[in-house]
């Protein structure tokens, strides 16, 4: 039997008042699918982002998360799909800068209602090169060290989409690339990804790559990167 | 609220310590002070209680509608009168001993905190004969540096000729001291004196007299001290004087009154402070409400929602309230006794007034605690979100 895509958008449309930012937009992403979406700044790639992360309602057409129709669900329950199978990073960590690295993690975790299992929090920090740093609050952290602690936050309830802003937008080449390693590596998560990117060098290492233009998701082809 | 939400506002107060122990700092001194004033209000209330004991049975207070000071013939008739009656007067004079009343403790100290003093001179006789158990509390003296100055009483000389005998003065300086500020409160006095009979000694001092507390021998003669007083005024030549009869001083009356003071004394010391502490942390978590938003937007993207947010603002102020509220009353029980040292005032912590703190408390930490996250559960987290770009 055939499995019930992650992602169903059809028709979708959202407006901030009279500004149509998304416009008959469709998407249908697999279990396991990695995407990158570009697009100038303005075309509605955040709010692409909070609709898929289940914080922004749309004006009209139709949202199936994993078979459920987002318009029809409850807020708590909305939270509560967000909190146990989204997983978000950004282009800044955003790590709760009180708590230790293990202890985002587990607030994660509980969250999400998955009992925080302390051999996969340090399985995921061995393998994204954290081991030592589990006790360590953020502020003791290199920006590539938050960076990939924050991924480890996000990948440690195991989500079925893990939604990217930017993910290395903040980082240099060589600490952008390793994060960027770590977030595609099968044996570290094999859910569904969607990333937003102004870079063709980052989009270029995800199965399909979107273009966000007049409100609506095209493929995209550009001349590839000297 | 689940114990995680108390787990991380436990965390995030132990992290920030220095703005959670300046923010708890105006909670933990308003217990303080509430702590030692209810101590203070209960150990007063209870060193006058003891300094009463058995007055009011057979007493009678009054009050004389007189301004001016009473002329020598007024005490003399008084003696006259007490003696033929057979009962025992104690005037309290208005501005002769105001140091307990007044705030100026110092004056009645002199005479009266040497323990020495208290030691050697117990009042054994009065007016000649034997005291009875409850005279000895009735006939001490509260005198101040003033008055013991008019009456030639020091530390050298701590006696007093009054009606051609000999009295012993005896202080107790906390009970006395502080029973001034009572007896003031208990009287709507603003400055009272209890000095011993007989009455002549005093006269020539000339001060306005405000009370006579009589005392007489039996219930009986308390039914005609009206009747005689009247009388006495009128062969006195002072029938222009009004006066109010109380008949008797009951003792439970003098009880309640008192407690409705150590109720309204303490329950305003504590509002006033807590409400400027509450304040204080109100304002506090509204500027949290503002420089958090980025950690508030991470919450949402991890899946909380703004009630999530709104319950770990509440278990904060609870924790923090609750937590400097304690270490404040805590404090405040441990000072009472270095304060009654110091300040030689009876102090009497008391778990009754640690429950009425407790639940003062509750109240506060509730009223502190609400605000911060009903406004969290109206953020937006569209607007949260936006700052994480």
């Amino acid at each position: 039997m055939e499995q019930t895509p992650l992602i169903q958008m059809q028709g979708l449309r959202f407006a901030y008042g009279p500004v149509s930012v998304l416009a008959d937009l469709g998407l249908t992403l697999g279990h396991g699918e990695r995407i990158a979406i570009m697009g100038r700044s303005g075309a509605g790639k955040s709010t692409l982002l909070h609709i898929l992360a289940l914080l922004q309602s749309f004006n009209e057409g139709r949202f199936l998360f994993d078979g459920e129709a987002v318009d029809t669900l409850e807020r708590g329950r909305k939270e509560e799909v967000r909190a146990r199978h989204i997983g978000m990073v950004f282009q800044a960590h955003y790590l709760i800068p009180y708590l230790t690295v293990e202890e985002n993690v587990v607030l994660a975790c509980e969250l999400a209602g998955v009992p925080a299992d302390p051999n996969q929090v340090t399985h995921l920090l061995a393998c994204v090169g954290l081991t030592e740093r589990g006790k360590h609050r953020p502020t003791q952290l290199s920006g590539g060290e938050q960076q990939r602690a924050g991924l480890v936050r996000a990948l440690a309830k195991q989500p079925l989409l893990l939604l990217a802003d930017e993910p290395t937008g903040n980082l240099d080449v060589e600490t952008g690339g390793r994060v960027l390693d770590l977030m595609l590596d099968p044996a570290i998560y094999a859910g569904a990804v969607i990333a937003v990117t102004h870079q063709p060098e980052v989009a270029n290492r995800f199965d399909r790559v979107l273009a966000l233009r007049d409100g609506r998701l095209q493929y995209q082809t550009w001349e590839q990167p000297r | 609220m689940s114990g995680g939400h108390l787990r991380h506002a436990r965390r995030y107060l132990a992290r920030h310590l220095g703005q959670t122990l300046l923010s708890g700092l105006g909670i933990a001194f308003s217990l303080l002070l509430l702590t030692l004033t209810q101590a203070s209000q209960r150990g007063t209330f209870e060193a006058v209680l003891r300094e009463f004991e058995g007055l009011g049975q057979n007493s009678a207070l009054l009050y004389m509608h007189e301004n001016e000071r009473l002329p020598p013939r007024f005490f003399e008739g008084l003696g006259r009168l007490s003696d033929n009656h057979q009962w025992r007067t104690l005037p309290i004079f208005e501005s002769a001993l105001g140091a307990n009343a007044v705030g100026q403790p110092v004056q009645a100290r002199v005479l009266f905190t040497d323990p020495d003093f208290t030691a050697v001179f117990q009042p054994k006789l009065a007016a000649g004969d034997p005291l009875r158990e409850e005279d000895q509390h009735v006939n001490r003296a509260v005198i101040g540096s003033t008055l013991a100055e008019q009456l030639g009483i020091s530390l050298a000389t701590p006696h007093v000729k009054l009606g051609g005998e000999w009295y012993q003065v005896r202080g107790i300086s906390n009970g006395l001291q502080a029973g001034g500020s009572q007896i003031h409160q208990f009287l709507n006095i603003r400055e009272a004196a209890l000095v011993v009979r007989p009455l002549d000694s005093l006269l020539h001092g000339n001060r306005p007299l405000k009370f006579v507390l009589i005392r007489t021998a039996n219930r009986e003669q308390l039914a005609d001290v009206g009747r005689r007083f009247t009388h006495f005024l009128a062969e006195s030549g002072l029938d222009h004087l009004r006066y109010d009869l109380r008949l008797p001083l009951k003792q439970n009356q003098l009880t309640a009154r008192s407690q409705a003071l150590l109720a309204a004394h303490g329950g305003l010391v504590g509002a006033v402070c807590l409400l400027l502490s509450c304040l204080g942390i109100l304002i506090s978590y509204q500027l949290q409400l503002r420089y958090r938003r980025e950690e508030f937007g991470t919450l949402i993207a991890l899946g909380a929602s703004p009630a999530f947010i709104g319950k770990n603002l509440f278990a904060e102020v609870l924790l923090l309230v609750a937590g400097s509220g304690f270490a404040g009353m805590a404090t405040g029980i441990a000072a009472c006794i270095p304060v009654a040292w110091v300040w030689v005032t009876p102090m009497s912590p008391h778990p009754a007034d640690w429950a009425t703190s407790v639940g003062l408390l509750a109240l506060v930490a509730l009223a502190t605690a609400l605000p911060p996250a009903l406004l969290a559960r109206r953020f937006d987290p569209i607007e949260l979100m936006r700052l994480h770009r």
